[in-house]
């Protein structure tokens, strides 16, 4: 068989490769989309959908912005359910008032429409939740989605014309020139991009990506009318802390309530009973008619996740022509098109936009 | 709130008749036994009892002892969530609360649920499986005077039509998809199982003047807003139209393997559909688990009171007991075996579902979306990515009705083992938070 050559190479057909094969293309890259599996079954299929802006620092803010600016930028996505709910962090204790303030004016300041509700508005706003609760911090913004539609609705967008899709086939190894496949074969492309969720440190060796296991519940339909994606002020804490649970309740079509969110190391895809209770009682404390609604099913998914907490996004300095996008933790179903952005515009020597430096990946090697 | 908790040597899941003869067994030999089914009463599908049908006498005087035993604990109303441990489940009561059960050994008989494929006004009130409708008749729904049509494919749809006729119903025909020359020749091997012949007279004489018609087809129900009339195909291909207000359909029986998600047996893989895997004493790949009645494979009431029987007798040991039991079980194999060749259900034989016709009723996915290709040749094979592009299988049932569709039409349906079993409520899945701290102490 003569073998073919691309410009671009994708490994990984998670949310984050098909952005960028979306990119890529649009740029005129002839490329080539490559996994072991149909598209999007990876940590992409297990995610809760929620766009997020966080702000635990400057570049966090910068990423989750760019990433929701250029989801809304996408248009319609008729399979992704979009919905405008907008987050409401909730503050259940007096000394959560104080910082979720702050960081709200923040957030304005940054030009983020966002907005206090005291204990009363929040109890107008979302009747279900538990009374007593202090208030709540509302970002407008964020929106909902279901991922595994708006992935198959981006890729349906790629022409067909400069994109190989190719889901049956694993990448064994990245050799100087070429990749090898699990068939023996090899493929030339000028250059490759690693985009493989948890498994990015096996074909780069000391990639410092982890494994960071969430589990999830669904009721069934025609529970709840639930307004906004439901958080509580602590979820940040347990998005940096690795283990633990928070109260993470989305709508979905159909009255149905997506539950999250729990955080433990380990990448096995088996439920872990006591985490699982724990988060749901940590939800019903939280929504209290929660406690009756029948569930329809639970399961779990694994965020790769980096050792400090940013994801892994540029060049991968000890393979010539090789780039990595991963260790988005729990956020890259809503970073997925910035990182995209960012990573093909190092690609082509061309302004990103943002400041990629606090993402480079080499700072694992130093 | 915390779970109630249960503790026995012996849990038996489903009381029909492979787990009430287990639970006479066990009981005999001195074992503490819990009794858990889903329906209010002990019984299961075949020998289910409500206001429209009390046990005949000789079965009341057989278990009714044994429901009132001091060792046994029956649990009705209880519905499975998970399997917390080999030994030890999470349930809920019919009360909403949560229960947890454990003991050393395991028994699933938890049975077998019919198999009601899509078609044109499938969805329409009027509408259920031939098996709901008898179970409706036993359950005291007046059911008199009102005319029924039962087709598909199986003996269910005689054991429905003479307890429908029973009740008062006026049932128009059994619609059998079977050939009459296939039926005929099923006829002349059970002259070599007279107890079963005569069983089957017996159901027959119960609605002699029900017409049984073989070689038909199935094409839609019609009706404004609810049941009118049901469409089919006789034998020439000729359209008949029958009027009536109940259909009631059934396509063989799917075994409720669902019911040991979590619990990694092996599975039987030489049916059509899934069953658990047992050895010749009905014990499960995993030690401690034994299974027995439909969900090793179905094959009738007759034996699945055998293969109870032996599990039991397994647990306690008594090698006499067993060879007898064995002897009479591999009887019941053969008879059974005679009636799956006989009632095989092809593709061929199933409905012609529209593009619009709904399949996956829990997520109103229609036809076209979940089988773009043509009914017997769907497009798309490979189950995941059918559910996350269509949403087939992911609501309600969670594959459990859709999943088994999709595997009568030869796709390969996974099933799902993600807990729960069956939608329980929130409160009950959290306990697993508090249950699990103490899983390690002995219970009282
Ligand atoms: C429970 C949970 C909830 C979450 N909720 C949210 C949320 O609300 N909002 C949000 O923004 N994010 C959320 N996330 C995070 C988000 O899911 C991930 O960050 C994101 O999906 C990562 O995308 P990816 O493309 O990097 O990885 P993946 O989607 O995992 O894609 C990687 C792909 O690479 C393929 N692959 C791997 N190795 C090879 C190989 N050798 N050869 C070929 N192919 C290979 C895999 O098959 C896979 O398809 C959540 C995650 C979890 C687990």
């Amino acid at each position: 068989m003569a073998a073919t050559t691309y410009d671009l190479a994708i490994v990984g057909a998670g949310m984050v490769g098909v952005c960028l094969a979306l990119d890529a293309t649009g740029a005129g890259l002839r490329t080539l989309l490559i996994d072991r599996q149909p598209p999007g079954q990876g940590a992409s299929a297990a995610a809760m959908g929620h766009l997020l802006i966080l702000d635990s620092d400057a570049d966090e803010l910068a990423l989750t912005r760019l990433g929701l600016r250029r989801w809304r930028e996408y248009g319609e996505l008729p399979a992704a359910q979009w919905n405008d709910a907008g987050t409401l962090w909730i503050a259940a204790a007096e000394n959560e008032i104080g910082p979720l303030q702050a960081r709200g004016e923040a957030l304005a300041k940054q030009g983020i429409a966002c907005q206090w509700l005291d204990g009363a508005a929040l109890a107008e706003a979302e009747p279900g939740l538990r009374p007593g609760l202090c208030g709540a911090l509302r970002v407008d913004g964020d929106a909902l989605i279901y991922p595994p539609g708006a992935l198959s609705d981006l890729l349906r967008r790629i022409p067909r014309d400069r994109l190989t899709l190719m889901n049956d086939r694993s990448v064994v190894q990245l050799e100087e020139q070429t990749l090898l496949l699990d068939d023996g074969s090899r493929i030339h492309a000028g250059q490759r991009v690693v985009c493989a969720g948890l498994h990015s440190a096996a074909l780069l060796p000391g990639l410092p990506v982890l494994p960071r296991k969430g589990h999830l519940a669904i009721t069934n339909r025609g529970q709840v009318q639930v307004r906004h994606a439901l958080v509580e002020a602590g979820y940040v804490a347990t998005t940096h802390s690795g283990s633990g649970v928070a109260c993470n309740l989305q709508p979905r079509p159909g009255g149905q309530l997506l539950i999250g969110a729990s955080r433990e190391l380990g990448d096995s895809r088996q439920i872990n009973q006591r985490l699982l209770g724990q988060m749901l009682a940590r939800a019903i404390g939280f929504y209290p008619t929660l406690a009756q609604m029948p569930l329809i099913r639970c399961w779990t998914g694994i965020r790769p996740t980096s050792a400090d907490g940013h994801p892994l996004i540029g060049r991968w300095p000890p393979l010539p022509n090789t780039w990595v996008a991963a260790g988005h933790e729990g956020l890259g179903i809503t970073t997925a098109p910035a990182t995209a952005q960012l990573l093909l515009a190092q690609l082509l020597g061309r302004p990103s936009g943002i400041d990629g430096a606090r993402f480079d990946p080499s700072r694992a090697l130093a | 709130m915390s779970a109630i908790r249960h503790q026995g040597d012996l849990l038996i899941l489903g009381a029909g008749p492979a787990g009430l003869s287990a639970a006479e067994v066990a009981l005999a030999f001195g074992m503490r036994v819990l009794l858990i089914d889903q329906q209010p009463a002990a019984g299961g599908q075949l020998w289910r009892q409500g206001a429209g049908s009390p046990w005949p006498r000789s079965r009341q005087q057989r278990f009714a002892p044994l429901l009132a035993h001091p060792n046994l604990r029956f649990l009705p109303g209880h519905q499975l969530a998970m399997w917390c441990d080999r030994d030890r489940a999470l349930l809920q009561n019919a009360q909403g609360e949560a229960v947890s059960v454990h003991a050393a050994q395991v028994l699933l008989a938890s049975g077998a649920r019919e198999l009601v494929p899509p078609f044109p006004g499938w969805t329409l009130p009027g509408v259920t499986g031939a098996g709901g409708l008898q179970a409706m008749a036993k359950g005291g729904v007046d059911l008199a005077g009102q005319s029924v049509v039962l087709t598909g494919s199986g003996p269910l749809l005689l054991a429905s039509a003479a307890t429908l006729s029973g009740s008062g119903a006026r049932v128009r025909g059994i619609f059998e998809m079977q050939s009459r020359r296939r039926m005929r020749a099923l006829a002349t091997r059970m002259l070599a199982y007279p107890r079963r012949l005569w069983e089957a007279l017996q159901l027959r004489r119960r609605c002699a003047r029900v017409p049984y018609e073989c070689g038909w087809r199935l094409l839609r129900a019609e009706g404004r807003g609810r049941l009118e009339a049901a469409l089919l195909a006789d034998p020439n291909g000729r359209e008949r139209r029958i009027a009536c207000n109940r259909l009631g359909v059934s396509f063989g029986l799917v075994p409720n393997v669902e019911s040991a998600a979590g619990l990694d047996l092996r599975m039987r893989s030489d049916r059509q559909f899934p069953a658990l895997w047992v050895d010749a004493e009905q014990r499960c790949s995993v030690s401690g688990i034994f299974a027995a009645g439909e969900i090793t494979g179905v094959g009738g009431g007759a034996l699945a009171e055998l293969e109870g029987r032996i599990a039991a007798l397994a647990m306690v040991d008594a090698p006499d007991q067993m060879r007898r039991a064995q002897r009479a079980r591999d009887a019941a194999l053969s008879f059974a075996k005679l009636i799956a060749e006989h009632f095989a259900c092809t593709p061929e034989m199933l409905p012609n579902p529209d593009p619009a016709t709904i399949f996956c009723r829990c997520e109103d996915v229609p036809w076209s979306a979940a089988l773009p290709g043509s009914h017997t040749d769907p497009a798309c094979k490979d189950w995941r990515s059918l559910k996350l592009a269509s949403r087939i299988g992911m609501g309600a049932c969670q594959g459990r009705i859709c999943g088994a569709i999709a595997r009568a039409y030869g796709l390969p349906a996974e099933i799902s083992s993600r807990p729960p079993v069956a939608p329980v409520a929130a409160a009950t899945l959290a306990q697993l938070e508090t249950l699990n701290e103490s899983a390690d102490q002995p219970l009282e």
